[in-house]
């Protein structure tokens, strides 16, 4: 198996006035080519940091980055600022943010926004960055004639195949999604997964899917990766993850939701995460774990490799 | 179950929009919507942005002035009623709205937020407010209630924080409630947590609920009955179980079929949409309002709108297929 990303002991820190958020805390994972994985957790875990992590995107007041993350092969993090800039971010490595359908430019058509990089990075001339965008558009399921648009032209979910058309038009070999359909309507969520397999099926595209929402994210993704207060607790290949989960955490929230198809009661998970400022040294989920132990209080747990390629953080794995 | 508490006739509410000078736009956000509340009962109001769920959610608490239709509250004809007038009916029904980050004022401790509508509601005693407050606390499982008083919103969790809008909702022993999307902002796994709790308050109290959801998956387990929204119209209702298990409505079997479980079998296979987006309610399609989006259009359906029939079982539907 080839792997297009892997991720070792990535930290991302931040500095506030309260202290250091610690939002990113050793992660590692792997995407393999053309595979997705998802990273679900709940608000504030970390998941949306991590992908800026990988992406470099980094705010002032950042205050630990270290780790590995290689893409083919290659450290990413042996490169300096503009070298990343020039050769990995959108070439290689390209994002859909969060609400990224409502931060296009109001006053400037959305054919020329998806055209504008390539001009601009890659010295296209304007026609051929308008074939290529038209190219891009009707590869996301857009009609040709919306390049001549303005965003308040376009519905929610056109918009949000506009952002995907801007990710996908440097050709990057990773795309790496954040929450993209949290803000549409379910009708819209579903046509919006269905155009993202399709780009995964066609173009081989290796993906990561970041979402709180654990069921969407399994209507995608190959490996699933659950992220808890910084930390990631599980990670393997989504039949294990979802059908096999070994981390209380995971199991608790799986029990959590709401199932239309099959007759199981939610079950719930007290208590909340702790926070990232001055976060326990001991298991980060340990208070409430159901089946906490007195080791739990005391240490953090490493990965245990319990399956082929199935790890969770937890003592209960050790041997 | 009794007699209705609430009783909703052919509810409609207009929005006039202007357009140049003398131009007007007429939005139809609830074009004649008939449900009826019975003590105990939860109605889901399911609908995507725009199914005007909302407006009939505000308009049943005449928040918003119907246009057309009645209201009937406990048997009294409330539509007309005035400001004045409604004093006994605003502490019987009540609303949660969906944000419990902007529902509550951050500089007001717990304490003074449980404290202003029971004062607003003439109660001067301060043992008797004390004593409801930690009783309510304690009803939302905020235990022990002490330690929540002197609490500021910006300490709780985003559930603890929906728990002290419920609780400020329970206060005046309302019995029909407004719950718009109360647990959407909340994280999955308290999801669960607050709906079930949620649930047997609802059950304990009797109360009569309408539960505003875009997430039909939830209504599995918070609602008796499902009312399916679309563009201002009920497009089908029925028993919970019998709407999710036996949907008629081609918009209905729509919205299920978008909402997946947990499986990782779903990356399989794509699911089955419907194109389109929902349209304006400023100028919604003739005929069947769906017809455009629908994968079982036929003759009739771009020229007559189906009218809302049972087909047994307490199950309607607005679909010339049936």
């Amino acid at each position: 198996m080839e792997l297009q990303l892997e991720v070792n002991n990535l930290y991302l820190y931040y500095k506030t006035y309260k202290g250091i958020v610690e939002a990113v805390d050793g992660v590692s994972f792997y995407v393999p080519k053309g595979m997705a994985v998802g990273v679900v957790g709940e608000s504030g875990c970390g998941k949306s940091s991590t992908a800026n992590a990988i992406l470099r995107v980094l705010p002032k007041n950042t205050y630990k980055y270290e780790g590995i993350v290689k893409l083919d092969g290659i450290n990413l993090m042996d490169l300096d600022d503009d070298t990343f800039n020039r050769e990995v971010r959108w070439r290689k490595i390209s994002m859909v943010f969060q609400g990224a359908m409502n931060s296009l430019n109001p006053v400037l058509k959305v054919g020329f926004q998806v055209a504008e990089p390539l001009i601009i990075h890659q010295g296209m001339s304007k026609e051929e960055a308008y074939s290529k965008a038209a190219e891009m558009f009707e590869l996301v399921g857009l009609p040709t004639q919306f390049l001549d648009r303005y965003p308040h032209e376009l519905s929610g979910g056109m918009r949000q195949r506009v952002v995907i058309a801007m990710a996908m038009v440097m050709n990057p070999k990773l795309l790496i999604l954040d929450e993209p359909t949290s803000a549409l309507d379910v009708s819209i969520q579903a046509q919006i997964m269905n155009l993202l397999k399709d780009l995964k099926e066609k173009y081989k595209m290796s993906m990561i899917f970041i979402t709180h929402d654990i069921a969407l994210a399994s209507d995608i993704s190959d490996y699933m990766a659950v992220m808890y207060a910084g930390h990631i607790v599980e990670f393997g290949p989504s039949e294990e993850v979802l059908l096999n989960p070994q981390h209380p955490y995971s199991q608790k929230l799986l029990a959590s939701i709401p199932r239309l198809r099959e007759d199981k009661e939610p079950e719930f998970l007290p208590g909340t995460p702790p926070g990232l400022i001055n976060p326990p040294r001991y298991c980060r989920f340990a208070n409430r774990c159901h089946k906490v132990f007195d080791r739990c209080w005391n240490e953090e747990p490493q990965y245990y490799k319990i399956g082929k390629e199935h790890y969770v953080k937890c003592f209960l794995h050790e041997s | 179950m009794g007699e209705a508490i609430l009783e909703l006739r052919n509810l409609k509410k207009y929005y006039t929009l202007r357009k140049g000078l003398f131009g007007k736009i007429i939005v139809k956000a609830v074009d004649g919507v008939s449900l009826t509340f019975k003590p105990g009962e939860i109605i889901a109001v399911v609908g995507e942005s725009g199914s005007g769920k909302t407006t009939l959610g505000k308009t049943s608490l005449k928040l918003l002035e119907p246009t057309d239709g009645q209201i009937i509250f406990e048997g009294r004809d409330i539509t007309n009623s005035k400001k004045d007038d409604l004093k006994w009916f605003r502490k019987k029904a009540q609303i949660i709205f969906q944000d419990p980050f902007q529902a509550l004022n951050p500089y007001h401790s717990i304490y003074q937020i449980l404290k202003e509508p029971l004062e607003v509601h003439g109660e001067k005693d301060e043992d008797i407010i004390m004593k409801k407050i930690l009783s309510v606390l304690e009803e939302v499982r905020l235990v022990p209630p002490e330690e929540f008083l002197h609490k500021y919103p910006h300490m709780l969790s985003g559930g603890q924080r929906q728990r002290i809008v419920i609780a400020r909702a329970l206060l005046l022993d309302p019995i029909y409630l407004v719950a718009d999307e109360p647990v959407s902002m909340i994280d999955a796994s308290s999801r669960a947590e607050i709906l079930t709790l949620f649930r047997e308050i609802q059950k304990a109290r009797k109360l009569s609920i309408m539960y505003i959801t875009h997430d039909i998956a939830t209504t599995k387990y918070f609602s008796d009955w499902i009312a399916v929204m679309y563009l201002g119209r009920i497009v089908e209702y029925g028993r919970t179980k019998e709407v999710l298990n036996n949907p008629l409505h081609p918009y209905t079997q729509a919205l299920i079929n978008a909402v997946p479980d947990p499986d990782p079998n779903n990356r399989f296979v794509k699911r089955p949409v419907v194109p389109g987006e929902p349209p304006s309610p400023i100028n919604p399609p003739p005929g069947c309002r769906f017809h455009p989006r629908c994968p079982k259009r036929f003759e009739p359906c771009d020229t007559e709108e189906p009218k809302l029939i049972e087909v047994g079982n307490d199950h309607y539907v607005a679909c010339h297929l049936y």
